[in-house]
């Protein structure tokens, strides 16, 4: 199976380092450190998308520690979340000034990035020193093919994401359901009529008609919590977004096909115009955030919410119904939804598409002497046990210590909360990693959540398309065709569910996705599932 | 010496330009300044915009990228959207004129027209304030409050940011809002520089408060009101594009989307910067014709203009 990654299912990893076959003598194996006196890098990155988590800086101990143990010295320059891409293209763009080591998060076609000068083929380089990446690449060639460009250079190994509990589905709150008596929908009728009856019935209790069953938002390149619905409609939309805009087409029956001319899709907007209509959704879709859907259901006013499934815990702290546990952690309030129903009876949610886009780049400027370094620094940082631990836990000995049983026990100064602290100092980061430690995800997944997730698990659906690279030919038509359909698909969307356009009109929205040159970006995405076909064999 | 006999007139090409700059020596040092500044910041700048005919590669330099002629610039104007962009920016920029223009120089008047001095200042300062708010907090008050209020005063919330007809009336409402107090200052300045006989004068004849607004107030300050139209005519095309990255979704771009918010989607975050210039140098010559035929039609007709 492509997608299966080998998982390290041990809280101590450091006991699990891989033993090396290599023979030749100089060849390197993953020791530390990563150089013999000291070196320093330029790293660009962004901040992640976690507000609460510390950006990376030498003043946290973290980076300390990492610094201590690898004798790589960083300097960190760090970019807020939304604005990465702006800020670094236009960087770029004055081509003085780059870091060593690029993150490569939404800047656009590695292959042109290389054309243009910025950042080198890494193919040589994770041969010789990278010694975590080459064992994930032999347990997961399926990665590699993914990770390999047209022209077949790698440019980054970009970060991969676990096959599973990670998706974006409803998740409903279970007291609402059980005050208003129904139980898990299974089809859009059941969850329409939840939704009425979470309407209808005062879920929070106020006495005031102020209840909003179902929230959601619907951003340009934050489509999934919108579209992962139409699912219900045998269509598969859920991911994609940014600069790829994959969720336009899907292949079926060995031919691609543009999922927004199909009569499905139709069916899927009638839904949720209906949802609109009949005061069942937020009104403010188009300009909500997380903040604004946390907001819904601290107020109680939301019965159900489409996001993170992994962020359910969250959602359950924040509700009136959460029942003393702060983090949500013990008793869970948001469960995720079964999937619906489509009409040819098929059920499924669409896995994530396995690769997050966040690589690092080595640039020009990183000097010849200094590339075999970045590459290790890379190589480790993102692979490397203790590096992994750290990033998670924080430094052994003052916010973990290792049980002799091989569990881990958290320790926190007194009086402060253990999760806050490891935040305080730099851990708690998302797992960004290649190969993935299984004990690290479950601090972000809790166990009734792991658990819940893992019976939804016979529902997770390969998605037809995988977002490999695009040639710089492709990426050139991209460019010059997907701003202003883009425009026009979201802007149609938007004005089929608020009612602003009739369903009627449909038809004319399909006739003229075509004139404006839709099939010349199918062309595109044809190619390039020509590629995946050959690199994966589906 | 020789030369101070020579009267100045009779001086002649290079010494009558050093002895200028030595009659006018503390006047260049300030004007050096500004003109130090407009050569770095506006002058050297402009040879950027050769981009607009280039396809811009990183490693290539601006000289060095493949010359492209007109493919920017035809790619804009067969985008299916060239008109609206046009069409919208050109409405905004003319509502905003229209509807906010008039309103900072009613209120210098009133403001002048008090006659307590600590009221005066409180109201003009409480009618700059929301000008220092960033424009972030000042359009989420728009975005989150407006509704809330509403309410409190007994209205159906109305779901303003989800049709596009209000669009054009939350951007000029919030514009006057947030920019007439800080723009009257230029016009209360105007009216304090007004010779107060003229007042006197008009009092013994028996002028009422209103016939002395017309007569001397508005009068007074009609070139500044001239030369602050032409200007703001000749940055007709450039809207407030932060304004509205805050304030747009796709259910009001119908009404919202212009030329500069279409160029950051189109030319910063698709990395195209080659047809950001291009669309960003159409505005540019527009803006140029727009300030050039305002200022021959204001000369011709009140005399008043900025060259």
């Amino acid at each position: 199976m492509l997608l299966s990654v080998a998982l390290v299912a041990s809280a101590t990893p450091g006991a699990e380092k891989p033993t090396t076959t290599t023979t030749a003598a100089a060849a390197y194996d993953g020791k530390l450190p990563l150089a013999p006196g000291k070196v320093t890098l330029r790293f660009a990155t962004h901040t992640g998308t976690n507000a609460a988590m510390a950006p990376p800086s030498n003043d946290l101990q973290v980076y300390q520690h990492l610094e201590k143990i690898t004798n790589v010295q960083i300097e960190w320059e760090v970019v807020p979340y939304d604005n990465y891409p702006t800020v670094m293209n236009t960087r770029l763009a004055a081509a003085g000034n780059l870091p060593d080591i690029l993150n490569l998060d939404r800047l656009g076609n590695y292959a042109k990035l290389a054309s243009q000068g910025i950042i080198i083929p890494q193919n040589d380089l994770i041969n010789q020193y990278g010694y975590y990446i080459k064992e994930f690449f032999k347990a997961s060639p399926g990665y590699k093919a993914l990770m390999t460009a047209p022209d077949g250079n790698i440019y980054c190994v970009e970060n991969t994401v676990l096959d599973s509990h990670l998706s974006v589905m409803p998740m409903i709150n279970k007291y609402a359901m059980q005050r208003v008596g129904m139980s898990m929908p299974t089809t859009t009728d059941e969850f329409t009529n939840l939704l009425k009856a979470f309407r209808d019935k005062d879920i929070n209790g106020n006495k005031q008609a102020d209840e909003v069953p179902f929230v959601f938002y619907f951003k340009q390149a934050d489509t999934s919590y919108l579209l992962q619905l139409a699912n219900a409609f045998g269509l598969e939309m859920t991911w994609g977004g940014g600069k790829d805009l994959v969720w336009m087409f899907r292949v079926k029956n060995g031919k691609i096909e543009c999922q927004l001319q199909l009569p499905e899709f139709k069916a899927f907007l009638t839904w949720v115009n209906k949802l609109y209509a009949e005061n069942l959704i937020n009104k403010d879709f188009t300009t909500a955030d997380y903040n604004r859907l946390i907001e819904y259901v601290t107020k109680g006013q939301a019965g159900a919410v489409n996001f993170w499934s992994t962020y359910a815990y969250l959602f359950g702290a924040a509700s009136p119904d959460n029942q003393g546990d702060k983090g949500g952690s013990k008793v869970p309030v948001f469960l995720p939804m079964t999937p619906l129903k489509a009409p040819d009876g098929s059920q499924y949610y669409s896995k994530r598409l396995s690769l997050n886009g966040e690589g690092m780049g080595i640039t020009t400027r990183c000097s010849a002497e200094n590339r075999p370094v970045a590459m290790k620094w890379i190589d480790y940082l993102f692979n490397g046990p203790e590096a992994l631990m750290t990033q998670q836990y924080g430094v052994e000995g003052w916010s973990y210590a290792k049980n002799a049983d091989g569990t881990i026990k958290h320790l926190a100064p007194l009086g402060m909360e253990w999760s806050a602290y490891v935040t305080s100092i730099g851990g708690n980061q998302p797992p960004r990693a290649h190969q993935q430690l299984m004990a690290i995800w479950r601090t972000w997944m809790h166990q009734w959540l792991e658990d819940y997730d893992g019976t939804l698990q016979k529902y997770y659906k390969d998605p037809s398309l995988v977002q490999i690279q695009f040639t710089t030919e492709e990426s050139d038509v991209l460019a010059a065709k997907m701003p202003d359909l883009e425009t026009y698909v979201m802007e149609n969307i938007t004005k089929f569910i608020l009612g602003q356009t009739p369903l009627s009109q449909f038809d004319a929205f399909s006739k003229e996705l075509t004139k404006r040159g839709i099939k010349d970006v199918q062309k595109v995405y044809e190619q390039r599932w020509k590629r995946q076909f050959k690199a994966l064999g589906k | 010496m020789a030369d101070k006999m020579i009267p100045e007139r009779e001086l002649r090409g290079f010494n009558r330009v050093l002895h200028l700059c030595r009659r006018d020596r503390d006047l260049l040092i300030i004007i050096s300044l500004p003109f130090v500044y407009y050569i770095l910041f506006k002058y050297l700048p402009m040879y950027g915009v050769i981009l607009a005919f280039k396809d811009f590669a990183v490693n290539k330099g601006i000289l060095g990228s493949p010359w492209v002629g007109l493919r920017w610039f035809e790619q804009f104007f067969s985008s299916p959207y060239f008109f609206r962009l046009i069409r919208n920016t050109f409405l905004l920029s003319i509502y905003s004129i229209i509807f906010s223009f008039p309103v900072p120089i009613v209120f210098a008047i009133l403001l002048s027209e008090i006659r307590y001095r600590w009221y005066q200042r409180v109201a003009q300062t409480a009618s700059y304030l929301p000008y220092f708010l960033s424009m972030v907090v000042a359009m989420g008050m728009v975005v989150n409050f407006l509704n809330v209020a509403l309410v409190r005063l007994g209205l159906t919330p109305l779901d303003f940011m989800n049709d596009a007809r209000w669009f054009r009336t939350i951007y000029v409402v919030s514009g006057i809002w947030q920019t007439f107090g800080f723009n009257a200052i230029l016009y209360l300045a105007a009216i304090t520089a007004i010779d107060p006989q003229l007042y006197e004068a008009a009092t013994i004849d028996g002028a009422t408060q209103l016939q002395k607004i017309r007569s001397i107030t508005l009068p007074s300050i009609v070139p500044t009101i001239v030369i602050l139209l032409i200007l703001n005519l000749g940055n007709m095309l450039n809207v407030g594009f932060e304004k509205i990255i805050l304030l747009y979704t796709p259910a009001n771009y119908e009404t919202a989307d212009v030329i500069s918010t279409y160029v950051y989607r189109r030319g910063l975050q698709e990395n195209n910067f080659g047809f950001g210039t291009a669309v960003g140098l159409f505005n540019s010559v527009i803006n140029l014709v727009l300030i050039i035929v305002f200022n021959k039609l204001s000369r011709r007709l009140s005399s008043i203009s900025l060259w």
